[in-house]
């Protein structure tokens, strides 16, 4: 059975562990260097730091999800149903890029 | 494969009953109707918070009051115990139950391990005055009670489903330990049981992003 492998398995979780070392380095460096702390506030406007973490952990979960659920594996459908929770992102971006257009 | 080996996973193997999930089984697919479900609520709530967060512009930078290094910990350890999950099923697919059993055990060990670290932390906040509905810094008193309540909401909610997952964990462990060899139903069962493990897991990734990262 194809995906099964355990080489696979490590591999991924490598990938995850690394992920998640730079997610976590990434606000440490914006605190530091990027704007004051005042500003963090509106850390759903374009910047950065915010987009690559969005990036990263949409990233991460793709693989636990991909991989360790073995969703890549299965049917389209199955995919396809089990990708619907992701629609939220649509309204998510929606609802930063209207806040951030009425007072940037 | 041999022709033995065929024998027995064809009469083992679930057929394609041509409705377009190939050989998912009924309980697969409806776990994975059921976390489809599921993961639109904690979307529900992360919109929410979001929501709330833009519109306040005193919302606190997450790191001045949330401890990261040890939820970063914490992550790691939920990460680990996916791993032990795909293992203890790959295990079971090899008829190998001791092994099974032991990554079994290791996963739910991951996920209590991750409840003792959140309940740490909950305690540790509460005495800084964190709670449900109130929260007052008494260095930054504009900060919002929401900051609160939408961490304890969103984290609590997601904590339940971990606490949750380790009793099905459990379950499943006890289940397998009194099966004299591991069937394809067992193994069934024990897919689906990831399923639930690996669902908390991707939230939690996303959780630990939006609510202690950003």
């Amino acid at each position: 059975m194809a995906g099964h492998d355990r080489k696979t398995y490590f591999k991924v979780f490598l990938i995850l562990f690394v992920l998640t070392i730079i997610e976590v380095i990434i606000p440490q460096v914006a605190n530091k260097y990027g704007e004051s702390q005042a500003k963090l506030h509106l850390s759903f406007a374009p910047h950065w730091s915010s987009t690559a973490l969005y990036l990263l952990s949409g990233a991460k979960a793709a693989y636990v999800a991909l991989f360790f659920m073995h969703l890549k594996f299965e049917t389209k459908w199955l995919k396809f149903i089990a990708i619907l929770p992701a629609t939220a992102a649509f309204y998510a971006v929606m609802l930063c890029a209207e806040a951030y257009f009425r007072a940037p | 494969m041999t022709q033995a080996h065929a024998a027995t996973h064809v009469s083992q193997a679930p057929a394609d009953k041509g409705l377009g999930f190939g050989s998912a089984t009924n309980g697969k697919i409806a776990m994975w109707i059921f976390l489809v479900t599921d993961g639109l609520t904690f979307a529900g709530l992360l919109l929410g918070y979001g929501y709330l967060r833009i519109k306040n512009p005193n919302w606190p930078n997450p790191s001045v009051h949330l401890g990261i290094v040890l939820t970063a910990i914490a992550t790691f350890i939920l990460i680990c115990s996916s791993l032990t999950m795909v293992l203890s099923l790959a295990a079971a697919e090899e008829k190998n139950k001791g092994g099974m059993l032991k990554f079994l055990a290791l996963t739910a060990l991951g996920g209590i391990s991750f409840l003792g670290i959140q309940a740490y932390e909950y305690t540790h906040l509460h005495h800084e005055g964190f709670s449900l509905s109130a929260f007052v810094d008494p260095e930054h008193p504009t900060v919002p009670f929401n900051f609160a309540s939408t961490f304890f909401v969103i984290t609590g909610f997601h904590g339940l489903h971990v606490f949750t997952g380790v009793t099905y964990l459990i379950t499943m462990l006890v289940k397998g330990a009194r099966r004299p060899q591991i069937d394809a139903a067992y193994m069934n069962l024990l897919e689906i049981a990831g399923l639930f493990w690996h669902f908390v897991d991707l939230v939690w990734i996303l959780v630990f992003t939006f609510i202690y990262l950003i």
